[in-house]
């Protein structure tokens, strides 16, 4: 949990968010979504199961690498029309540009 | 509870109070807060044996946090909440049984390692927010004369005591001039008791460079007293409403600069806890949107845990989805809008109950936890 909270933090300082609007990007029973500028916040209530949903009101743009703060590596997207997110057991995910 | 556009006059005003006199509440925005116990997370000297009595001192102080802030700003935080500091009645390790409101409290050590600890903060740009007390003093007597510097009957209300009915029935009457849990109650009507507070605390902010306050028992006072409070702070204070109202927590916004935001810590964890739908979380801004202009929201507290409640994962159930849950909790206080605050030990996944077991201490765990938990 320490390393989860440096992780969030410094995203949330490196793309000083609270300069940005919050922008409900997408809701259901099962996920909820929100941007403020070019940092994607997807969070679930599904912890036991995966979730798989395909967002396509997103704040970036079609040729854009983003990738998940907490796999900045391996969790990554070129955007191409709407974004594929999926959530396994309960977890979080906060895209950002490359 | 006044119109929303006269609410929306009283913020825009706190804001620019706070603007010309110290941290504004813009800047404030940017930082994320650490809130800590200061008799609970590291000892000066230490030593790392256990506490025997939660409900007493266990003996953290203000050495112990110079000498761990590593810890702190290892997680990224650049903002720290710490306990009331004025002298305390005995067995006040919490801080809010005020005695000599010119007094520090000699259990979190000198003044001048308070001094230090601010420094210390400043060095790193750390910023420091205090608990203050503005309600009450610490007796639940009718005997003041120890209560410095205000010790004559005349300071505080008549004796009665707000009951649980007087809260869920909104009678800001005696919730204003009873006692909370028996503590004497101030009377900020009276003219030299609210210039006294005033003055007090426009002294400290100033002595000891806070960069912030957080204000206690808020609806517990005139609305007024705490315009001028916060006037007189020149800072950044955000208030406790203890309430899951929207209208009534957003009532109090502009009267301290921001508020604790309450309704968000209630929404957020009944959704995920509990497995609720998610699309709860739009209508909780839609909800908000109802009784205040949203763009308030910046200068609120988001929190999923915090001294006055059991913490989250002390709720019964499967201790893994506990866990899953609990971060996605943390996550939202820090990315949503609003100042985050994290209390200490959700990062060591702190799981204890009702106050006292709700403050733990921290300092057993203080080198190894990183290499242990992620």
């Amino acid at each position: 949990m320490y390393i989860f909270l440096r992780t969030v933090i410094d995203a949330r300082k490196k793309h000083q968010i609270w300069n940005y609007d919050q922008v409900e990007r997408y809701a259901d029973s099962e996920i909820y979504a929100f941007s403020r500028g070019k940092f994607l916040v997807c969070t679930t209530n599904r912890v036991n199961s995966s979730v798989s949903k395909s967002i396509s009101y997103h704040p970036f743009s079609n040729g854009e690498v983003i990738c998940n703060i907490f796999y900045p590596t391996s969790d990554c997207i070129t955007v191409n029309g709407p974004i594929s997110v999926y959530l396994l057991n309960g977890e979080s995910k906060i895209y950002v540009p490359r | 509870m006044g119109s929303k556009s006269t609410r929306l006059a009283v913020v825009v005003l706190a804001l620019l109070v706070a603007m010309v006199f110290g941290r504004s509440a813009d800047e404030w925005k940017s930082r994320t807060i650490y809130q800590l116990l200061t008799d609970r997370f590291a000892r000066g000297d230490g030593s790392s044996d256990g506490c025997g009595n939660l409900g007493y001192y266990c003996g953290g102080n203000y050495r112990g946090i110079i000498n761990n802030l590593d810890y702190i700003q290892g997680m990224g935080f650049d903002a720290i909440w710490i306990s009331p500091i004025i002298d305390n009645y005995n067995g006040g390790y919490h801080g809010y049984w005020g005695r000599n409101i010119y007094s520090l409290n000699g259990n979190f050590g000198s003044e001048q390692d308070f001094y230090d600890f601010v420094n210390a903060c400043h060095a790193r740009d750390i910023w420091v927010m205090v608990d203050v007390v503005g309600n009450h003093m610490g007796n639940t007597d009718t005997n003041y004369g120890s209560n410095y510097l205000l010790n004559d009957a005349s300071h505080y209300h008549d004796y009665c005591i707000i009951s649980d009915n007087d809260f869920a029935t909104y009678n800001q009457n005696r919730i204003e001039n009873c006692r909370l849990a028996g503590l004497a109650d101030l009377k900020q009507e009276n003219d030299y008791v609210r210039t006294t507070l005033l003055t007090w605390i426009n002294t400290i902010v100033k002595k000891y460079n806070i960069d912030g306050l957080r204000v206690d028992t808020v609806p517990e006072v005139p609305k007024w007293f705490w315009q001028q409070f916060t006037g007189s702070s020149g800072v950044y204070t955000v208030g406790e409403v203890f309430n899951g109202d929207m209208g009534y927590v957003g009532g109090y916004v502009g009267t301290v600069t921001s508020v604790l935001n309450y309704p968000f810590f209630y929404w957020v964890r009944d959704t995920l806890f509990n497995t609720k739908d998610m699309t709860n979380l739009r209508s909780y801004y839609s909800e908000w949107s109802k009784k205040i202009d949203l763009k308030q929201l910046n200068y609120m507290a988001n929190f999923v845990d915090n001294h006055d409640n059991a913490r989250w994962l002390s709720w019964g159930g499967d201790w893994e989805k506990k866990k899953k849950v609990f971060k996605t909790g943390n996550l939202l206080a820090l990315t949503s809008v609003g100042i985050p605050i994290v209390y200490y030990g959700s990062e060591q996944y702190f799981a204890g109950g009702n106050d006292p077991n709700n403050r733990e201490i921290l300092w057993r765990n203080l080198d190894r936890y990183i290499f242990v938990l992620s």
